[in-house]
């Protein structure tokens, strides 16, 4: 429809622009609060431009102090197929951490408010480092930078709870050109009480996280989609996640439960999503009459 | 949708400066994404208590703690919450032994549903309508000598999407 940017820096000047002239019209500024807004939400650095950069907004009316981290993690699921995001202090060598030679400048900053930032972040991998991709997680910590009220009473016993934010994003190193897939194993499905429960393992092949989107549809028995949902889903080794409809106002009887898999993700920058082919799997449930 | 239409608008008014400052015709897309933005809107206020008498704030009352978490639409959130057990004024502790959190779509504590929170283990959320809200109650356990001072300390949440 338009023709694109002429290089890529004037790109990423083009999106950083737009990102800080839009932040205001976005999030309105609560009257007192303790926040700070971070675009993007995910940053990809590779070996040929070993840089990225960050957005960072304090929309409050009180100047926030900011501290940045990095972090080894991923996305995972528990044994009972909730989504989490596991974080690892400290990894052992042969998990594919980035973190340790992923910095942020500035680590610390005081954002005035409605001041922006933008933090640089610099790969320094070592020498000899394996093909492939790196995983951190951006932890940017925003507390009030104010000093709290004295108390009024020294006599007395007074108690508050401040409040400290953080924000986490991912942060991925690419070392050399990297592809990436996802593969469906068999669906489980099952009735409860109250629930049509489907579990769906998943497991990523090739070099590189998969970020896509999984769709989920209940279909009766002429083909009719009578449930459907959609989950925004990055498979970094495997998961197994877990999709829950609810048997309200399903008659029994057999339904059919189709799972699609592709990397549509309008939310991710386009330049840096790696595509893979779409994956289905289908399974079916069945409703019992006597209503267990 | 109402933030959808005004980040549109803005890109409207933005785009043309940004390509006339580069002295060419260079016109551009972009898709704008609702950033995800933890918000810490109030903390978690006992006030003044009695030595040796138990005092308690409900998620409801307007002194309990206040988060807000808005994001992309249907989008999953991992929140992760560190509760402290101990207050601290300088040298002296008292403790904290009762966390209420609840959680609603809407920034009312009206329907708000119960949240079980371990501090440090992740609890996700849908963010079914992009925000939701939080609300923190709590007790404290004074003690009979409890020295006299503030007392404070932290609470955090930190979120993620899981879907990143």
């Amino acid at each position: 429809m338009f023709p694109a940017p002429s290089t890529r820096a004037a790109h990423v000047l083009l999106r950083l622009r737009q990102i800080g002239a839009l932040l205001p019209l976005v999030l309105p500024a609560p009257a007192f609060a303790q926040a700070i807004l971070v675009a993007p939400q995910s940053v990809v650095m590779s070996s040929r431009d070993r840089t990225g950069t960050v957005e960072l907004y304090n929309p409050s009316s009180r100047a926030a102090e900011i501290t940045i981290r990095a972090v080894y993690g991923h996305p995972t699921t528990t044994p009972d197929g909730d989504l989490t995001l596991a974080i690892v202090e400290q990894p052992d060598s042969t998990e594919p951490s980035a973190a340790g030679f992923v910095d942020a400048f500035p680590r610390r900053l005081v954002l005035q408010p409605n001041q922006r930032q933008t933090v640089r972040l610099l790969a320094r991998p070592p020498a000899g480092l394996a093909e492939g991709e790196y995983w951190a997680r951006l932890v940017i910590a925003a507390r009030d930078a104010e000093a709290p009220a004295p108390p009024t009473d020294s006599t007395g016993v007074t108690i508050g709870l401040t409040l400290e934010v953080r924000t986490i994003i991912a942060v991925n190193y690419r070392n050399g050109a990297q592809r990436t897939g996802v593969q469906l194993g068999e669906l489980s499905a099952s009735a409860t009480s109250d629930s049509l429960v489907l579990r769906a393992p998943m497991q990523r092949t090739g070099t590189a996280a998969w970020i896509g989107l999984t769709s989920v549809k209940l279909l009766d028995a002429s083909g009719a989609v009578v449930a459907s949902q959609t989950m925004q889903t990055a498979v970094y080794q495997s998961i197994s996640p877990r999709f829950t409809f609810a048997r309200r106002g399903l008659a029994p009887g057999q339904y059919r439960i189709a799972v699609d898999m592709t990397t549509d993700r309008p939310d991710v920058t386009q330049s840096t999503l790696l595509r893979a082919p779409p994956q289905h799997a289908e399974t079916t449930v069945t409703i019992p009459s006597s209503g267990g | 949708m109402r933030t959808a239409r005004l980040a549109a608008l803005a890109a409207l008014l933005v785009l043309p400066a940004i390509a006339s400052a580069q002295s060419a015709t260079v016109a551009a897309t972009a898709t704008v994404v609702t950033p995800l933005v933890v918000t810490g809107t109030a903390g978690l206020a006992f006030g003044n208590v009695f030595q040796g008498v138990n005092k308690s704030v409900l998620f409801s009352d307007a002194t309990s703690g206040r988060f807000s978490i808005t994001g992309f639409g249907t989008s999953q959130v991992a929140m992760t919450f560190t509760l402290p057990t101990t207050l601290a004024s300088g040298a002296n502790t008292l403790p904290i032994d009762t966390y209420d959190v609840r959680s609603n779509g809407t920034n009312v504590t009206a329907g708000a549903t119960a949240l079980t929170v371990t501090s440090g283990v992740p609890v996700n959320a849908n963010l079914v309508t992009g925000n939701l809200f939080l609300f923190v109650g709590g007790r404290v356990v004074p003690a009979v000598a409890q020295a006299a001072g503030a007392y404070t300390a932290n609470i955090v949440l930190a979120a993620a999407y899981t879907g990143l």
